[in-house]
């Protein structure tokens, strides 16, 4: 009895290891420690303070949009307007200050809202017409720089933004030069984490973006579901936005371009399913530091600046390659939650030969589950 | 998360009122008549099977008794009262489950979060609620002894591991355990390798010996006859054959589809 | 500047409510006038991009061309910046009714050459507001050559200018081009290739680092070149806001570096007065939307053709003219 326990024992060890290795971030991990092995190996200059500031102050900028854009992804759908979301909430902070007389902090946040606005156009767009997300954002991401470039006429803008302000946001406050976005950076990948494991709309999210019908077969909302997500897409667009007049003081009509394309590749180094329902923002923040530590490290090894980005688009494929080589290679390890055929005689009805006659009366069928309603009882107790 | 249905009604008199009736219900497309004047009627404790080719209405039938259709015609009864269902949130309200072959579980999530999806405990105070991840794994574990399903190994792993007969039985355990008095099954056990059947029926049988009135569509005439207690035989929209279980043979059944088909 | 009290072509533009009013007014008016309205000269610009920061000063300067002169002008764009795409904003053009058409290229000269002869056989002019091919900007005009004119930069020459007013301070050691917007053919690359190749011919080491275009980034990839080239002596921004650059400079605490770039916003203009900036090639990106509208509406009114190509830049910005050019940065026209 005690060897049948221990064998049950190792076995769900096994599987609690094996379901550990299938997590989506564990790959992203692994890409971050050998992506940081490699460059380390390669120049002394690496583990440095400056260099772990530029990788924290890249990776948090983006991470952030990224994990926007994975728990998008997670819900089945893209966001493509990121980009110009985070441009325009740029331009409100500039504008809300310089034109509206607006305090600083009031302006920054009536831009994160503005920014969560947009996301949920885009979501009302969506869950209304049913168009794909790729193609509806790719149509937003279109107006929402035309109204930015209508906004600013085209010219940079720039703001006296106060001291306090932006140190708090993105200044180098931190440890060594290290940036405060560091710091929201983290704060915002454990709430979204939390999120997706600990509370109810997380798991809806992670269900809708699956089986839409089956989520909604079982009283999920979908339509408000889906929504949120793009709102909180939106809303870490913004936040972005903001840290980065924070920054820079400034806002020009091309910010934000091309931030959609890196955070989906971001996402998908992180372990994040295109096809939805599946991914992590641990996951995302490891991809962000891949990605910003490659950024930093074929700087830092001097690898040929007219191949930078050539390089960099090669390692990322390398990266969701090894990433879903791996997934696969663990996944048919035969997993250890199989049905229990040699179970208890007493859950076993015998079966009825095909055709033949079956045991009618109901007082047959109790014999043959004699523990079935005291069960059912005692499981609504 | 208590259930409404209390199942001590199961072994009393099935004389008694049926927990969903429907009653001459037709539906029209356009011009085509998808049903009509079909009548039906499903008992606390038993099982009635719903048989028929493809197109002989059946899952129009169910969509009309889930709440997705609104009849043309006819009219519906839930545990005796009249009910006009205005989408299939107001069915699952009432206790109707309606559980779909391809839309059983969500596979990436683990077991016990396809079972307790829609419905999760949570902890925490005002509007700062976490989910309540072991009270999550109670609720599951006694949502599947309850129907008497039992997995090896570990609640949190994902549904993507159970075989496909699996995904039915919790679809059925999940609907029971949250309240269902009347389960809906389409087709629960086409496209099931022999044995994984064989456990799908039994826990259908087990949802039966618990009070539930089941409506179980299939074309498998030994699936039902295996099962059934009422077998209601369709074909173009209409029900050209309803008998009790000791009525009617295989050969009948064959004879009585393959003449209208 | 409103000399015709009927149309404002600039103002047309931005308000479709303002345009509606003019033409009620003009009919109500006087037929007369409405009929000299009809033989106003239409000029389109096919650009690059949307009318947005460089290309925002070249539209001004067309539309102040377009009032001044008294004819209709349109800064018409492609969906995106491709060769493609812009032929066909080109053809979209022709359809419109153009009497002439400027064209901002994306690609080699030739690569409109057949676009063109459609054109010119519906009788519409072609100009060109791009500068001469690289080191052609003294030479006369080729008669056979379909575009009037060039109105631009020589962005190869305004490479070298930088390079050589480099040289004038650094004799050795490195120097760093950042290039957002690698294979761009017609901008950044030859502004590039214009400084490392000048730089390297007078035996100053000289490189090209690719950089994506979010400010960010560009401010880490060049701190950190920075530290990995201790030896890099100045650093030039190709085509991109000068802000990143001044952060990385400031991160690598390299005061001593010299940094150049092209174009300036009012952050550069700071810059230059405190410094930090030591300067930047102007291209006189006004004239590039103005002077194309001259050339252009003088040679449909008169027929007249310049003689060589008109080139607006490389002009050099830094601490000696900054105070007369500032204002004007911040009125849109430098």
């Amino acid at each position: 009895m005690s060897q049948k326990l221990m064998s049950s024992r190792s076995r769900e060890a096994a599987e609690w290891a094996r379901e550990l290795l299938l997590r989506p971030e564990f790959t992203a991990v692994g890409a971050a420690i050998v992506v940081v092995a490699v460059f380390s190996s390669m120049t002394p200059l690496f583990w440095t303070i400056p260099t772990l500031a530029s990788i924290s102050s890249v990776a948090a900028e983006l991470g952030i949009v990224s994990i926007g854009m994975t728990i998008l992804l997670i819900a089945g759908h893209f966001d493509l307007s990121v980009g110009a979301i985070l441009g325009l909430a740029s331009f409100f902070v500039v504008t809300l200050m310089n034109d509206f007389g607006l305090s600083p902090v009031l302006a920054i946040v009536l831009a994160v809202v503005g920014a969560t606005l947009l996301g949920l156009i885009n979501g009302i767009l969506q869950t209304r017409t049913g168009i794909h997300s790729f193609i509806i954002t790719l149509g937003t991401s279109l107006v929402y720089r035309g109204m930015l470039l209508a906004f600013t006429g085209g010219f940079p803008k720039a703001v006296d933004m106060p001291r306090t302000v932006s140190n708090i946001i993105a200044g180098p406050m931190l440890f060594g030069g290290m940036r405060m976005s560091l710091v929201w950076f983290v704060l915002i990948t454990a709430l979204a984490t939390i999120l997706l494991l600990r509370t109810r709309l997380g798991n809806w999210i992670q269900a809708v973006g699956q089986n839409p019908r089956a989520a909604h077969n079982l009283g999920v909302n979908v339509t408000r579901t889906t929504v949120i997500a793009f709102m909180l897409s939106g809303a870490l667009a913004g936040i972005v936005g903001v840290m980065q007049v924070a920054r820079f003081a400034s806002v020009d009509a091309m910010r934000g371009t091309g931030i959609e394309l890196q955070a989906v590749a971001v996402s998908v180094i992180g372990g994040t399913l295109l096809s939805g329902g599946y991914g992590s923002a641990i996951g995302a923040m490891m991809g962000a530091i891949v990605l910003a530590t490659i950024q930093t490290g074929l700087v830092l090894i001097s690898a040929p600046g007219f191949l930078y980005t050539t390089i960099m688009g090669v390692i990322v494929v390398g990266a969701v390659l090894v990433n879903n080589w791996f997934s696969s290679l663990i996944s048919r390890i035969a997993p250890m939650t199989g049905e229990e055929t040699e179970a208890d005689p007493m859950q076993r009805v015998s079966s009825v030969p095909r055709g033949k006659e079956i045991p009618k009366s109901r007082g047959e069928g109790t014999t043959i589950f004699p523990k079935a309603l005291p069960a059912k009882r005692e499981a609504q107790k | 998360m208590m259930t409404h249905s209390q199942p001590n009604g199961a072994a009393q008199s099935p004389e008694e009122t049926p927990v969903l009736e429907a009653v001459n219900i037709a539906k029209y497309f356009g011009a085509t008549t998808a049903l009509s004047d079909v009548s039906l009627k499903a008992w606390a404790g038993k099982v009635t099977v719903l048989l028929g080719d493809n197109g002989a209405g059946k899952s129009t039938l169910i969509k009309i008794l889930s709440g997705v259709y609104r009849p043309d015609a006819g009219e519906l009864f839930f545990k005796g009262k009249k009910v006009t269902l205005s989408g299939p949130d107001e069915a699952r309200a009432l206790g109707i489950a309606t559980c779909y072959q391809d839309l059983a579980v969500c596979d990436l999530l683990s077991v016990t979060r396809n079972i307790v999806l829609g419905q999760e405990p949570t902890k925490g105070f005002w509007k700062f609620r976490i989910y309540d991840a072991k009270a999550a794994d109670r609720l599951a574990r006694e949502a599947l002894s309850g129907l008497g399903v039992r997995l090896r190994g570990n609640l949190r792993s994902r549904a993507a591991t159970l075989s496909g007969g699996q995904k039915q039985s919790l679809a059925i355990a999940r609907a029971m355990y949250f309240g269902s008095s009347c389960l809906i099954l389409d087709e629960p056990t086409a496209a099931l390798a022999v044995r994984q059947a064989t456990r799908v029926i039994e826990h259908i049988d087990r949802a039966r010996q618990m009070g539930n009135a089941v409506i179980l569509i299939t074309h498998n005439f030994n699936h039902a006859l295996e099962i059934a207690d009422h077998v209601v035989v369709f074909a173009r929209g209409r029900v050209i054959g309803s008998f009790e279980r000791d009525e009617v043979t295989m050969q009948m059944l064959t004879e009585l589809v393959s003449r209208e088909a | 500047m409103d000399i015709d009290i009927h149309t404002t072509p600039s103002k047309r533009r931005r308000s479709f409510l303002g345009s509606l009013s003019i033409a009620i007014i003009g009919l109500a008016c006087a037929a007369a006038v409405a009929s000299a309205e009809e033989q106003r000269l239409k000029i389109v610009h096919v650009g690059v991009a949307a009318p947005t920061g460089f290309f925002a000063y070249l539209n001004k300067g067309a539309e102040d061309a377009a009032r001044e002169l008294g004819v209709d002008f349109t800064y018409v764009f492609p969906s995106n910046s491709t060769l493609p795409a812009q032929v066909e904003t080109i053809t979209a053009a022709m359809a419109s009714g153009a009497d002439g058409i400027i064209i901002n290229g994306i690609g080699d000269d030739k690569a409109y050459y057949d676009v063109i002869e459609q054109g010119k056989a519906q009788g519409i002019a072609f100009g060109s507001a791009l500068g001469p091919q690289a080191g052609k900007g003294t030479e006369l005009r080729d008669p056979n050559d379909p575009f009037l004119f060039h109105v631009g930069a020589d962005e190869y020459a305004g490479g070298v200018v930088i390079a050589k007013k480099l040289l004038e301070t650094i004799k050795s050691g490195h120097v760093v081009v950042g290039n957002p917007q690698p294979g761009d053919s017609a901008t950044c690359q030859p502004r590039a290739a214009g400084v490392v190749d000048t730089l390297k011919a007078a035996n100053v080491s000289a490189e090209v680092q690719e950089l994506t275009l979010d400010p960010g980034q560009i401010a880490e990839t060049m701190s950190n070149y920075l530290r990995a080239h201790p030896d890099t002596k100045a650093m030039v921004s190709a085509c991109s806001p000068i802000a990143p650059y001044l952060e990385a400079k400031e991160r690598a605490e390299r005061s001593d570096l010299a940094l150049a770039g092209w174009d300036l916003d009012e952050t550069g203009v700071a810059a230059i007065k405190s410094g930090k900036l030591s300067f930047t090639i102007d291209q006189q990106q006004y004239w590039r939307g103005y002077m194309p509208v001259l050339l252009m509406a003088h040679y449909l009114k008169y027929g007249l053709v310049p003689a060589n190509a008109f080139l607006t830049g490389p002009a050099i910005i830094d601490q000696s003219n900054i105070d007369k050019v500032a204002p004007l940065v911040s009125a849109g026209y430098r």
